[in-house]
């Protein structure tokens, strides 16, 4: 893939007023996950704890199906360790490289 | 018959005696299936027995051999496969209850080989839902396959019926397959040989997926040459698979005898040791140790961006199967998945899109990480399960996750389970678990030697080369029938 910045042009803007891109990465997550809970909650005491029952059924109605309570507490412990490993992958600040889409070595 | 119970002879032994009519294929058949009445109770390995179907496909290569149609060395050995493989006319469950009346009518490529290579198909096995939830037997609801070193302890998964059976001298050998460690950590919780190959190496057709992008098959076995012989019997282009390659598939036996002398093994400096517990980080050690007194080097190499790898493999492993299984949560069976799919379906729904494509592109920089080291030596060590076999009740999924004491901290039993597979799977490299000494609890402790990409050979000369030096692969459970 051709890289999105021209050879040599990296840098060029003014470095104190841009944002790096992991600071991109982690307010634009951020949004994301806040307005998807946002959305997807009716009450407004739901917003303080993101893995709160509440706000987990709010954010499962905008994947395609609404939790119910007992579904939530089943998997909680799980995404609880998923997200723990995910805040690590998270963090991961690439300079210009391209997914793998058809991993064929 | 030979003097030994022929139920513990590797397939090249028992293939020599086969070629020589010094044992018959309904004799070999005939004695595992007894074996596996006898003892399967016990350790819970198969979901379904083909024995009527086995004895007569046993006398039909008898035959063969009796009037000189000799197809190879794999000619009258009875197998088994992970009940995941597409087998002609028979039930193919996935150890699920959404597929327990499930009848393929075509047989997995690897399955077909296998067959026309003489092979006869003894059963099909246990094995974690869907390669990724509990270990249940679908028809009985028996729960779960246990280590055949200890009743109590658990086969790890998800080709843990694969993993039991050649432990217990229920078949010569096994498929399995591999996606987060699937064919690695049985065999290393078992004692066994398990190959998991290069991406591509081997053909998916008619292996129901759990992850497209890290999904393979591969053979587990005795001993490593019997693993090399099936490799090679089971490896090469497919085009029903369109990520099979095309590359020549090596003789793998070819180089077993080699010296490992001017051989370069690297030690990696992050990411494993230091999250196994001490007795199996020093079995790996040892193990590099061993081959260095033969003539190898040995040097430490670093693989930076795996402290991404967890991360990664999760994204993947999550996100490709709940696409997988909309169709069957949209068809309202989600109440049939067992209670640890259910959780991983369910929290499958907060992993980002963004996040699994970072997971994509974190590959990228794994496989040059592995590249670059790759430039120093030319295999890759580093234990297999970082732990012995856990408690079965550790299996089932409860309050808290269980956690294990190692020199980075204490840290949960899953991301160790998660942590010491996913580099191979993430960066497509073969990966071999093998038994490199036992815990304290007698319990193997396992190895897991990495190499080139398609460079299954150097793995295999490697692995070759310690077995020869130690007996670790010799020792067998002796298993209680006492409830």
């Amino acid at each position: 893939m051709a890289s999105s910045h021209k050879p040599g042009a990296k840098g060029t803007r003014d470095a104190k007023s841009r944002l790096s891109r992991r600071q991109l990465l982690t307010q634009s997550a951020a949004l994301g996950a806040a307005s998807a809970l946002m959305a997807g909650c009716s009450g407004s005491k739901a917003g303080s704890d993101p893995l709160s029952d509440e706000n987990l059924i709010g954010a499962s109605k905008l994947s395609g199906e609404s939790l119910s309570l007992d579904r939530v507490h089943g998997m909680k412990l799980m995404l609880e360790f998923t997200l723990k490993q995910l805040e690590t992958l998270r963090e991961f600040d690439p300079d210009e490289e391209e997914p793998l889409t058809m991993f064929r070595v | 018959m030979p003097a030994v119970n022929p139920c513990y002879l590797t397939i090249v032994e028992a293939g020599a005696l086969l070629k020589a009519k010094r044992l018959s294929p309904v004799e070999l058949t005939r004695a595992y299936l007894d074996r596996i009445d006898s003892l399967n109770p016990a350790i819970n390995a198969f979901i379904t027995v083909l024995r009527d179907e086995a004895l007569t496909h046993a006398r039909e290569m008898e035959k063969e051999i009796a009037t000189g149609h000799y197809r190879g060395p794999l000619h009258g050995i009875p197998i088994a496969v992970k009940d995941i493989f597409a087998t002609d006319g028979h039930r193919t469950t996935c150890g699920s209850k959404i597929l327990k009346d499930n009848i393929t009518r075509y047989d997995a490529t690897v399955v077909a080989r296998l067959k026309k290579a003489g092979c006869i198909l003894l059963g099909k096995l246990t094995m974690s839902e869907f390669a990724f939830g509990d270990d249940v037997n679908p028809l009985t609801g028996q729960h779960p396959t246990r280590n055949p070193w200890n009743l109590e302890r658990s086969v790890s998964g998800s080709s843990s019926g694969s993993g039991a059976a050649v432990c217990a001298s229920f078949c010569a050998a096994a498929l399995g397959t591999d996606t987060g460690g699937s064919i690695r950590l049985p065999s290393g919780y078992c004692g066994i040989v398990g190959m998991k190959p290069t991406y591509g190496r081997v053909s998916r057709y008619g292996v129901t997926p759990l992850a497209w992008s890290l999904d393979n098959a591969g053979p587990m076995t005795k001993s490593v040459e019997d693993n090399a012989l099936l490799l090679g019997v089971i490896a090469g282009a497919d085009p029903a698979d369109r990520m099979c390659s095309d590359k020549p598939v090596q003789d793998y036996r070819k180089g077993l005898r080699a010296a490992v002398k001017g051989l370069r093994i690297g030690l990696p400096k992050n990411y494993f040791l230091e999250y196994s517990t001490g007795d199996v980080a020093d079995a790996v050690r040892e193990a590099a140790k061993t081959l260095e007194r033969q003539g190898a080097t040995v040097a430490e190499v670093d693989l930076p961006h795996l402290k991404y790898a967890v991360g990664a493999e999760m994204a993947i492993i999550f996100g490709e199967p709940l696409a997988y299984h909309q169709k069957y949560i949209r068809q309202g069976k989600f109440d049939l998945y067992t209670d640890t799919n259910k959780a991983q379906w369910d929290a499958a729904r907060y992993v980002s899109a963004a996040d699994y494509v970072q997971a994509q592109r974190v590959r990228r920089y794994i496989i040059r990480d592995f590249e670059k080291a790759y430039e120093q030596v030319d295999v890759i060590f580093a234990p297999s399960t970082g732990v012995e076999a856990n408690p079965i009740q550790e299996d089932v999924l409860a309050d808290q996750i269980p956690m294990r004491q190692v020199p980075a901290g204490n840290i949960t039993l899953w991301e160790i389970l998660w942590r010491m597979p996913s580099p191979g799977n993430l960066a497509g490299v073969p990966a071999l678990a093998l038994p490199c000494g036992f815990s304290a609890a007698g319990l193997p402790l396992g190895l897991q030697i990495m190499g080139r990409h398609f460079d299954e050979a150097t793995v295999y000369r490697v692995a070759a080369a310690y077995e020869q030096a130690t007996d670790w692969h010799t020792r067998r459970p002796v298993i209680s029938t006492k409830a």
